[in-house]
């Protein structure tokens, strides 16, 4: 059972409270891309082993979208923050490199 | 809106908790962005309430306001007045980027009294009940369903469902709060 802190209304809310929202900060390929492209952008997603960076929805709550680093394997939340972004705050990338200086921002 | 008068089924149950449905409550929903001074200062205006904080409440004199999300806020008024607090707040509101809605017909509000409230909602809700003070709020779920609730006293909770669904949280409350079916874990 996973806790996830809400970052909008800071509420430590339990898994049956939110709906996971696959893999967070895709890059949108719309009707002029290619069609390898297109079909990245819908159908591929990364599956990693260890940290990983998801969208989430608090459905039974404030009903906002956020996003969270967690480790797949560990289950480990690492942080949470708002989805009004493109990328992961530089915060929270130096202190999961901190706890895991192995990781290479999953490249 | 409808008259609700005559045509109102009663819902009481009195178990190891009294579950009781109000009596029918003016209902608003204003979405906008609250940290906007504007919206803010409109809504303080025309309620004379200030502005809850991050889940809770504030009320004086029947007129509510709940926080329900960072960008919207349930307003509870005498179910008369409802038109008159609409056209009060979009007047106050002018200019500014809001939605309002009259939900008094779409919502129903439950009260819940006595001292083992906390423990029938843990009965169904994932809220960890021991932290819910007098006057949070907290939008969560009981079994299935959507649900809001407030801490009115230390033994009394007001939660508000979905209208359509008022008879299985009725019903559903009956069984949490059946005689002799508490844990006494809080308090």
């Amino acid at each position: 059972m996973l806790v996830i802190l809400c970052p909008y209304c800071g509420v430590e809310a339990e898994e049956t409270e939110l709906t996971a929202g696959g893999e967070a900060h895709l890059e949108r390929f719309g009707p002029s891309s290619s069609d390898s492209e297109f079909e990245n952008y819908l159908f591929m997603r990364k599956n990693e082993k260890g940290i990983t960076f998801e969208r989430w929805h608090h459905t039974y709550g404030c009903g906002k979208w956020f996003h969270a680093a967690r480790c797949s394997m560990t289950m480990e939340i690492f942080g949470t923050y708002p989805a009004q972004t493109s990328k992961p705050p530089k915060k929270l990338i130096s202190m999961i490199k901190k706890k895991r200086p192995e990781w290479g921002e999953g490249k | 809106m409808s008259d609700y008068n005559n045509s109102i089924e009663t819902f009481f149950y009195k178990g190891e908790i009294t579950v009781e449905l109000s009596k029918p409550k003016g209902m608003i929903t204003l979405k906008g962005d609250l940290e906007r001074s504007n919206i803010n200062a409109g809504v303080i205006k025309t309620l004379e309430l200030p502005m809850p904080k991050v889940r809770t409440i504030s009320r004086k004199d029947g007129v509510q306001i709940s926080w329900m999300a960072p960008d919207e806020l349930l307003i509870l008024v005498d179910f008369k007045k409802v038109e008159k607090y609409i056209e009060l707040l979009e007047k106050n509101l002018k200019g500014e980027h809001y939605l309002l809605a009259n939900v008094s017909d779409a919502r129903a509000i439950f009260n819940l009294k006595g001292k083992g409230v906390r423990e029938v909602l843990s009965k169904g809700t994932p809220v960890n009940m021991e932290t819910i003070k007098i006057d949070d709020a907290r939008r969560s779920r009981l079994g299935q369903l959507p649900v809001a609730f407030w801490m009115v006293k230390n033994t009394e909770v007001e939660l508000v469902c979905f209208r359509s669904v008022t008879e299985f949280i009725f019903n559903w409350l009956k069984v949490a709060s059946a005689p002799n079916s508490l844990p006494r874990y809080i308090d």
